[in-house]
């Protein structure tokens, strides 16, 4: 098969990794079809070498150029990149409200407002897809219910919720919306630099 | 249509890459794979080789396939797999009856879509 030669590896994934918001059934079939456009064409070259591989994925052409015409024909607005400011603000203010909340008295308020905040820009942003802003908006929300599922294991237990059990309940409830934010920074970059 | 040779590959005086063409492609390019699959089936590559056979229709060939592919889901296309002697199976793309009607509608329309922008564009007739 054509689709192990690491050229048609690396165009096919840099097609994937455009097409994130195609729904994964139509994404699945425009892979399928590329791979199988591929070997075909390489079937009807006599030798499946190196210079052959290049001359179809040529033929091709730019496998961003084919993830947009795929977006386009769905329907999907085309993804647009923004700064890299905004995009840390976003992301720094999705990570701000568990550690707000241990400001005294203002702090569930304070939280609550860049929750809210980080929430409305994630949502406005053109540089994610929507399947990845709603897994990302559910991590953030997960200390929701990390905390206070952590607090009663730790009541419950014959730890008891001492100061360190406390404290590690916040930190496992950080890890989360710390791998969303890792993400979302990761998605946003690979969009400017592509 | 003119007497030029239609698979002229040298090119008329504008690049069939720029925003211009991209945008009169996206009309008619459908109709056009369509009315390729008349006398009936073929599979992506050789589609494609006709295609490119036209310089002025002729767009990066990974595109074509999210074009089949909406074809095929909006049922104007189907598609079915065919044994190949010298390699892998192939798939090929073949008109429904409603992909035929789309494309009698089309070249029904057409001609006097092209006698109206010929006539407006030509120096000095427009009213």
């Amino acid at each position: 098969m054509s689709t192990t030669h690491p050229l048609v590896r690396a165009y096919l994934d840099t097609v994937e990794r455009h097409t994130a918001p195609l729904p994964a059934e139509h994404r699945r079939e425009l892979l399928a079809d590329l791979a199988e456009h591929i070997d075909s064409a390489l079937a009807d070259t006599d030798a499946a070498d190196e210079t052959a591989v290049r001359l179809v994925l040529d033929q091709l052409g730019d496998p961003r150029r084919v993830a947009d015409a795929a977006l386009a024909e769905a329907g999907q607005p085309l993804p647009e990149p923004e700064s890299p400011g905004r995009t840390r603000l976003t992301v720094l203010l999705a990570l701000l409200p568990l550690p707000l909340l241990a400001v005294p008295a203002l702090g569930p308020l304070l939280a609550l407002a860049a929750a809210g905040t980080a929430l409305w820009r994630l949502w406005k942003s053109p540089q994610w897809p929507r399947p990845e802003k709603i897994r990302a908006a559910l991590f953030f929300a997960s200390p929701l219910v990390v905390l206070p599922v952590l607090a009663a294991a730790f009541t419950l237990s014959p730890v008891g919720l001492t100061p360190t059990a406390v404290l590690a309940a916040f930190l496992a409830g950080f890890a989360l919306p710390v791998l969303a934010a890792v993400r979302l920074t990761r998605s946003a970059a690979r969009l400017r630099t592509a | 249509m003119t007497d030029h040779d239609p698979t002229d590959k040298g090119g008329g005086p504008a690049p069939a890459d720029g925003a211009i063409a991209t945008q009169l492609r996206k009309g008619v390019l459908e109709y056009c794979v369509l009315a390729l699959l008349r006398d009936g089936p073929r599979y992506g590559v050789e589609l494609l080789q006709e295609l490119g056979r036209f310089h002025a229709l002729a767009t990066s060939q990974g595109t074509i396939y999210p074009l089949l592919s909406r074809l095929r889901r909006a049922g104007l296309a189907d598609t079915f797999l065919r044994d190949s002697a010298s390699g892998p199976s192939r798939r090929y793309y073949t008109l429904t009856a409603e992909g035929r009607a789309a494309l009698a509608e089309f070249t029904t329309l057409w001609p006097a879509f092209r006698v109206a922008v010929d006539h407006v564009l030509a120096p000095g007739e427009t009213p």
